[in-house]
């Protein structure tokens, strides 16, 4: 055991395996490797600051001439190169708050059904359809929304919707109005069907991560089903319900196709009313950017899209932070 | 319950229970409902408006007969060519995240810039192109719808590869590198190929996505009434045509573009379908 | 300290060998002599450090930051732990086997081939011979020459695990380091393993990780015992479990500890 080092004999080892060739060349190429693939993580960075200083360069002409004031500022008036970003401002925030108010109850409820009520056979089928529909084109939604859905709404929803809603305080302001079927609620709703299937699809896969033992246990003491949805399966996933809603609001906010068909496009403020048409920035730059007059039109119009950028940015750092939060409150119930 | 007495308690949790499963059961009738009509108005009247000329004929203008052929081929071309672009960046990405970045400031930087970029609305990835390529060429065109697709193709694809990777158990990493492979040979032979049905399920739902995609081409590719496959040029593609074809008052173009809606929601099932496929026959 | 008997070579020397992962100390001041030929297990009560030695021979913990080695480790009169060694090189005179079948996923013959091809530019009848030499030495030809290409994945646990020596022996290194190679496994698998070692014994130098006393007892020359990261005892086989030298060994060995 205390043998020198030196005294080691290597004589009687077995035939030495050929030498290696190359080897310099394998330490290259892992060298070479990392630096491609980091090459290839670093443009997807570069990529996003470049749409970030390229909405700043474009707007900067906008932003210059406005100032501030762009963004409280109601009135849309290309000819006389007057603009402010409110009234689509207003339209995208409404309509997604509509939205949300619509798809988070369904998707819970579809989530509840798909993990803890319907029968075996039917969870895979159903799950897969409502993965399937999360993967429709919104131009479909759109399509469909302004052909089919807008009509029938205008002519059986609205009318008893205005009657049921319209007398009570305050959110009777919101049902007042003609009905005239395109406006800021019919968008709102076109937007909630296409978003269900996003938040309930999470949110099923994270009621499905809850081991099975912590339900059984809550079981065991009598709980009903309500009970342990609600009192054990939602606080072990509440971090994936907050994701899914973010990303479904996330999806709301930037969406253009399905809410360019439907919200009216009209740039002015008429009151509070969700039947009232409006604007969204989406649907502002669908509509006019191509035929944008003048610079600071199209100036303005990037501003706007720099706008619904930052809110998606701030909703998405919003939600990471959460998440990171909740992670680490919610790390010791693991 | 005979043995217990009649409780307000017991009464309420009961009655808690029974709403909760009835709004349940509501819920989901509601989600199908909606989208079981929607997929019905477009197979019937997608359905109604197919026919041969449609694989044939130009977009027509307002009042005369037509087709989509046009479009369907420029839609080929843009996807096509931007899943080329798009596909190894975002997959040499992904490895660079999840084998030389798990921990580390660049990575989590990039990994957070990639979410922002996934996040990103697509009609803001059309705004950039066009104030970098468009603005810089002078005219829309073809090629600019390519980059602004191939740019929503990259994240997605980042964002799985990078998943599928984690998945793959160290061991495996450990007995590469114990037989003395290099870094570089174990991820391309063996941990890249373990993860190899995760990441074309990733790649066809990104194809799957961008097919649909209308509003990053609305101020890229802008469109074409007639044949071009001029990359230079502007170019048709299939949801700015139904998105042009569905807001106008004519009958006709109405028509073409739910033929349109048709063979873009079949195919968006399809690729979906074929993902799902890919997945379920070999997991990591 | 072990009997010196003249025709005993050393192939791998600890010398006041540390190991730290970050601030803990987990190998304390090891010195060690490997044998060349014979086989030799490392057994001690989990967490003991006796998996952390085993993979500090092929520097499997230059993967992770944070890992680190001090002191002297040599295998074949060559300082291992030298910042300049070619780790490619090293895994490939020392082979290693896991704690669970790591089949790559790719067919059989692209398993044994994989690590071949790495050192070694070989023309396909030559590779031919070393998959099929390779998967006899592993005892496992006779159930897969029919089905080369298919997934090293369809095979069960035990073949799976016989892959794996077959792919690490395939490469001819002249250490086989076997992580708890049979801790996943049933026991008939096991035993096949455990014949396996003993008919590769001699060939190559083998070194056993175990919690399996009976095991080490069976297929082991030499055998060292651990404790929270100290080499207690380390002597031939017979000696540790017949007539150990420290209580501690003793009584591990007759399960009054562990």
């Amino acid at each position: 055991m205390q043998k020198m080092p030196s005294s080691i004999t290597s004589s009687s080892l077995p035939p030495p395996s050929p030498p290696t060739r190359g080897r310099r060349r394998l330490a290259w190429g892992d060298m070479l490797f990392h630096r491609l693939t980091q090459g290839f993580a670093v443009l997807t960075l570069l990529l996003l600051s470049g749409i970030i200083v390229s909405l700043i360069w474009g707007a900067w002409p906008a932003i210059r001439e406005f100032g501030v004031s762009f963004l409280w500022k109601a009135e849309w008036n290309p000819p006389m190169n007057r603009f402010g970003a409110l009234i689509p401002v207003y339209g995208t925030l409404v309509t997604s708050a509509v939205a949300l108010v619509i798809a988070v109850p369904v998707s819970f409820g579809i989530a509840f059904f798909l993990t803890e009520l319907a029968p075996g056979w039917m969870r895979k089928p159903l799950g897969i359809a409502v993965e399937l529909l999360a993967g429709i084109p919104s131009i479909v939604y759109g399509m469909w929304g302004l052909l089919v859905f807008v009509p029938i709404f205008s002519e059986y929803i609205q009318p008893p919707l205005a009657k049921a809603l319209g007398p009570l305080p305050i959110i009777g302001a919101l049902f007042s109005g003609p009905p005239l079927g395109i406006g800021i609620l019919a968008a709102g709703i076109v937007l909630a069907i296409m978003i269900i299937p996003f938040i309930a699809s999470v949110m099923r896969d994270v009621f499905e991560i809850t081991p099975a033992i912590l339900k059984e246990s809550s079981y065991a003491l009598g709980s009903t089903r309500q009970e342990v949805i609600w009192n054990v399966v939602l606080p072990y996933t509440r971090v994936g319900v907050v994701g899914g809603i973010m990303l479904g609001l996330g999806r709301a906010l930037g969406e253009t196709m399905a809410v360019t068909f439907l919200i009216g496009n009209i740039n002015s403020f008429q009151g509070f009313s969700l039947f009232l048409p409006g604007n969204s920035i989406a649907s502002a730059l669908a509509n006019e950017f191509t035929e944008a007059s003048g610079e600071l039109h199209t100036s303005a119009l990037i501003e706007l899209g720099l706008i619904l950028f930052l809110i998606t940015f701030v909703v998405l750092s919003l939600s990471k932070l959460l998440l990171m939060r909740l992670a680490k409150s919610g790390g010791t119930q693991t | 319950m005979k043995s217990t007495k009649f409780s307000w308690l017991a009464w309420r949790r009961r009655l808690l229970n029974y709403t909760a499963t009835g709004l349940s059961l509501l819920a989901m009738a509601f989600g199908l409902f909606w989208l079981l009509w929607i997929l019905w108005t477009t197979l019937s009247l997608g359905v109604s408006g197919l026919s041969f000329s449609l694989f044939t004929q130009m977009t027509p203008p307002p009042g005369s007969e037509g087709g989509l052929a046009n479009a369907i081929v420029g839609s080929l071309i843009m996807v096509g060519l931007a899943t080329l672009i798009g596909t190894p960046i975002g997959i040499f990405s992904g490895i660079y995240l999840a084998e030389f970045a798990q921990r580390g400031w660049l990575g989590e930087v990039i990994r957070f810039m990639n979410d922002v970029l996934l996040s990103a609305p697509s009609i803001i990835i059309g705004l950039f192109i066009y104030a970098v390529y468009v603005t810089y060429r002078g005219h829309f065109s073809g090629a600019a719808g390519v980059l602004a697709l191939a740019l929503i193709v990259i994240p997605v694809v980042v964002r799985t590869t990078e998943n599928m990777l984690r998945l793959v158990p160290s061991s495996l990493r450990e007995a590469a590198f114990a037989l003395g492979a290099p870094r570089w040979h174990m991820i391309m032979y063996v941990t890249l190929r373990a993860s190899l049905a995760g990441v074309m399920t990733g790649i066809l739902l990104a194809v799957a996505r961008i097919a649909g995609e209308t509003a990053p081409l609305l101020f890229t590719a802008l469109s074409n009434q007639y044949w071009s496959t001029n990359l230079d040029k502007p170019m048709a593609s299939l949801p700015v045509v139904i998105f042009k074809f569905a807001m106008s008052p004519f009958e006709d173009w109405n028509r073409l573009a739910w033929a349109g809606v048709f063979l873009i929601v079949v195919t968006v099932l399809a690729l979906n379908i074929a993902a799902r496929a890919f997945f379920g026959r070999k997991t990591v | 300290m072990p009997t010196q008997e003249p025709k005993l070579t050393t192939q791998i020397r600890f010398q006041d060998f540390n190991f730290y992962y970050g601030a803990f100390h987990a190998l304390k001041n090891i010195q060690l002599d490997i044998y060349q030929g014979l086989v030799t297990a490392f057994i001690g009560p989990s967490g003991c450090g006796k998996s952390t030695l085993l993979r500090t021979i092929n520097r499997m913990y230059s993967l992770y930051p944070g890992q680190r080695a001090e002191g002297h480790l040599f295998i074949d009169d060559e300082d291992a732990l030298a910042n300049d060694v070619d780790l490619n090189d090293l895994r490939k005179r020392v082979g290693m086997v896991f704690q669970k079948p790591t089949p790559f996923p790719m067919s059989i013959y692209d398993n044994i081939a994989y690590g071949v091809r790495l050192h070694e530019r070989l023309s396909r009848g030559e590779m031919d011979a070393r998959v099929e030499w390779a998967l006899k030495k592993a005892a496992l030809w006779d159930e897969v020459k029919t089905k080369l290409k298919q997934e090293g994945t369809s095979l069960s646990g035990g073949q799976q695990q016989r892959l794996c020596i077959a792919r690490g022996i395939a490469v001819r290194p002249r250490v086989l380091l076997l992580d708890e190679p049979t801790s996943a496994l049933d026991p008939i698998s096991t035993l096949r393993i455990e014949e396996l070692i003993s008919e590769l014994r001699g060939e190559f130098t083998i070194v056993i990780v175990t919690h399996n006393m009976q095991q080490a007892a069976r297929v082991s020359d030499y055998t060292a015992y651990m404790y929270l990261g100290e080499l207690v005892e380390y002597n031939k086989t017979d000696v540790i479990f017949v007539k150990p030298a420290k209580k501690e060994t003793e009584d591990y060995i007759t399960g009054r500890f562990g």
